[in-house]
């Protein structure tokens, strides 16, 4: 059968009292903009929100909307007349091309003038399924198939299954985060489930040319462009490092090289941050799985920043992160092998605990804060959105 | 010149051969390489997983080219079944499969000593999940049911067969899809399918590239040994203008594939009943669940051969079985599956179709059919 309407239900969002007007607009807002290269018509009403579309587009919506948060589930509806026999008749349609044992009927009567109740109308709805099938009962506790249909005056919507969203929030009601990206398979993820929770991100990149390559930054555009499928677009940054890790390499222990970097990369993060008013930063940290990510090295790198931290992988094994990172489409950009300035200068033997005293005493040998300032004044910007078109897209 | 063998090939499409050639001559860098050439190769290769992926409906990581379905189908069986021998020595299929199936089967049987059951199709030239369901053994690891069969056209129903095969989780299921991609619809997922074959060329894509599918928790022994492309699964560089040209074949056969549908069914339909009225002429392709792309005919006292030369001095390009079969022996092991008339078994003739085709062409092909046909039936 093929349908040309969704009906949308916010979820979540219903129990948000005041800013419940505020997150459905931003939910429409985004929903209208991911579908915008295509003929729909969206239509928000206080607890539901309709699409029409053009019936060749099915997959596609349903694709896309699988990727807006904030959508707890959609259902693909068929609009009867608000009349008893074609409710009767479209449900039977809906139903004949199903396989299915048990069913029920559910009915909601938004329209109080319609002569049925919502149990008749349930009850003339499954005798007419009855008398016409074969082979199929009616089961009110854990039927197959739920048929569903809401009375409404300017017509009665009927669906029977129910499409998993992406649940969280819409993007943008949270706020915004820096999301530190180096390319390999955490910080994509980070992303992933800070955009899952409303919070719309930019991102910031550091990049050192000519130790790392043009092919790394490019990686980290790929992944932002299949991040942006779940945000309306995302801004990334990219801070060119090359001084300041060559100081750092000059004028501190390898023991430590790596926390100070790490330390100067918060710093300018936070600069950022700040300037473009973003209120966390995000990254792709995960506890104690190399030597910057043990507690005492978090600790003493976090410590030169008040901006709040968010890390929403910190708790994850290995294999949980590769799991979203394949789901979400990321993971084979991941790991393609290029080096980032974060492993080009790694020493053989990093620090675990690093002192925090220890840090400040080499961070006293330089003048660092002018480095941080050069590389927060020569940034270098990129705005990334879901349906940009790349120059090899012809060749597909 | 009337072409009239899409089943055996097709001729590449011109925005097929673009792709091909632009990424040939500007992307030949090895796509394992680490410099920036390199690396733009295999984001091709990536993108083209992904492309193809979204239009089966699988995840990139259950797909892997390959030289054809040829390669495919002898990956996933001889992979799979020298993997899991530990389990069961016992594989199922039928003897109407493609030969770079059922010489698979054939090479298992004779060299590695599997035992292998080959089911006979029912009258309508199908073979149903009852079929396959009294075939299995307690150590049955292995079922191959083609979907369309590239000879008569008969479409099997792999969907009740993978529904059936969900109680038996021992039991992979593969599937070749050579025929299907793009002419019959077919969903991966929902036939429960555990591997299945892709060939491009029979969709207007390059020879010498195709496609596995399968699914992530099946391990196959790998063919060939050597570097760690794709997996591991299959060494060897393989080339990134096959797989952007594959990509792009895919979709263009899935989004025409509806229309070209209907189209080929009225051409189709139009030469079969042409061909129904004459005399000692057998239609083999099925009356129900047939793909329109095929029509298989056996005309009796005429040797195929010099029924496809005579049409072929006329202009017009059929041929009798599999091109991968032995041309010398005519006898169809496909059509012997589903009767006993040796007379039929021996003589037959595939057309098969294409959105190419005109209508005007159409009158063209039936009069000098038969005026073969008549011709040679005098003789």
């Amino acid at each position: 059968m093929k349908y040309s309407k969704i009906l949308v239900r916010y979820g979540e969002l219903t129990t948000k009292g005041k800013n419940r007007k505020m997150f459905i607009n931003t939910l429409t807002k985004n929903v209208k903009r991911k579908l915008s290269d295509l003929e729909v018509k969206v239509t928000q009403t206080r607890d539901r929100m309709y699409i029409d579309f053009e019936e060749k587009d099915q997959d596609e919506i349903i694709n896309r909307m699988q990727k807006v948060f904030g959508l707890v589930s959609f259902s693909l509806v068929q609009v009867a007349q608000t009349e008893i026999e074609d409710i009767k008749r479209v449900a039977l349609e809906m139903v004949s091309e199903l396989k299915f044992k048990t069913f029920k009927v559910e009915s909601r009567r938004n329209f109080k003038a319609f002569p049925l109740q919502s149990m008749q109308i349930s009850r003339e709805v499954g005798a007419h399924i009855l008398r016409n099938t074969e082979d199929i009962t009616v089961d009110v506790h854990t039927p197959d198939v739920t048929v569903s249909v809401e009375v409404r005056k300017e017509g009665t919507y009927l669906f029977v299954e129910n499409i998993k969203g992406a649940g969280g929030y819409p993007v943008g009601v949270g706020g915004k985060g820096m999301l530190m990206i180096s390319g390999g398979i955490d910080s994509p993820v980070a992303g992933y489930l800070t955009l899952k929770r409303g919070v719309a991100i930019e991102a910031i990149h550091f990049a050192s040319p000519p130790h790392t390559s043009d092919a790394a930054r490019e990686k980290v555009e790929t992944l932002l462009k299949k991040l942006s499928d779940y945000a309306p677009s995302i801004t990334l940054h990219v801070i060119h490092f090359t001084t300041m890790q060559e100081h750092i390499v000059k004028y501190v222990d390898p023991a430590f090289q790596m926390t100070v970097m790490r330390r100067m990369m918060y710093r300018i993060t936070e600069g950022l941050a700040e300037k473009r008013n973003n209120l966390i930063l995000v990254n792709g940290e995960s506890i104690g799985q190399v030597a910057s990510q043990t507690l005492r090295s978090m600790h003493t790198i976090e410590s030169v920043i008040n901006t709040p931290v968010i890390r929403p992988v910190a708790t994850y094994d290995k294999n949980e992160i590769i799991d979203i990172a394949k789901k979400i489409d990321t993971y084979e950009t991941s790991i393609l092998p290029f080096e980032d300035c974060c492993t080009i200068f790694l020493p053989k033997n990093p620090q675990t605990a690093p002192k925090k005293e220890k840090c400040e005493f080499f961070e006293t040998k330089f003048d660092y804060q002018t480095l941080v300032d050069e590389c927060l004044s020569n940034v270098e910007r990129v705005r990334i959105e879901f349906d940009q078109k790349e120059e090899t897209d012809d060749l597909f | 010149m009337i072409y009239l063998d899409y089943a055996a090939s097709t001729p590449p499409s011109a925005e097929v051969m673009e792709s091909f050639l632009k990424v040939s001559n500007e992307y030949y860098a090895n796509n394992g390489a680490v410099h920036k050439l390199g690396s733009d190769a295999h984001s091709l290769y990536i993108k083209a997983k992904e492309q193809i992926a979204r239009f089966l409906k699988v995840e990139i990581d259950e797909l892997f080219f390959t030289s054809g379905a040829t390669e495919a189908n002898n990956m996933a069986i001889k992979g799979f079944a020298l993997k899991y021998q530990s389990r069961g020595k016992h594989l199922i299929t039928t003897m109407m499969e493609h030969p770079s199936v059922y010489e698979a089967f054939k090479q298992l049987e004779e060299y590695f000593g599997f035992e292998v059951t080959y089911l006979t199709p029912d009258e309508n030239g199908l073979i149903t999940a009852d079929h396959v369901e009294a075939a299995i053994k307690k150590d049955t690891i292995l079922v191959s049911v083609m979907h369309v069969n590239n000879e008569i056209g008969s479409i099997n129903d792999v969907y009740s067969i993978g529904e059936m095969l969900k109680q038996h989780r021992k039991i992979a299921f593969h599937v070749d899809l050579t025929q299907s991609i793009g002419k019959i619809d077919f969903s991966v997922k929902k036939m429960n399918i555990d591997m299945a074959s892709i060939s491009s060329h029979k969709i207007y894509g390059l020879k010498g590239s195709g496609l596995l599918y399968k699914k992530s928790s099946i391990e196959l022994l790998p063919l060939f040994s050597g570097g760690k492309q794709q997996g591991g699964l299959r060494a060897g560089t393989f080339s990134t203008a096959a797989c952007v040209a594959t990509a792009k074949a895919v979709r263009i056969a899935l989004q025409t594939q509806q229309e070209n549908y209907q189209y080929v069914l009225k051409l189709h339909q139009f030469v079969k009943e042409k061909l129904q009225t004459m005399d000692k002429l057998t239609i083999n392709t099925p009356e129900d669940n047939y793909s329109p792309y095929i029509l298989n005919f056996s005309v009796k006292n005429i040797k195929p051969e010099t029924f496809l030369r005579a049409m072929s001095e006329d202009g017009i390009y059929l041929s009798t079985k599999s091109a991968c079969s032995k041309t010398r022996n005519i006898r169809s092991r496909v059509i012997a599956s589903i009767t006993d008339d040796e007379e039929v078994i021996s003589t037959p003739i595939r057309i098969s179709f294409s959105h190419h085709i005109k209508l005007h062409e159409l009158e063209q092909i039936v009069n000098k059919l038969e005026k073969n046909i008549m011709k040679l039936r005098g003789i």
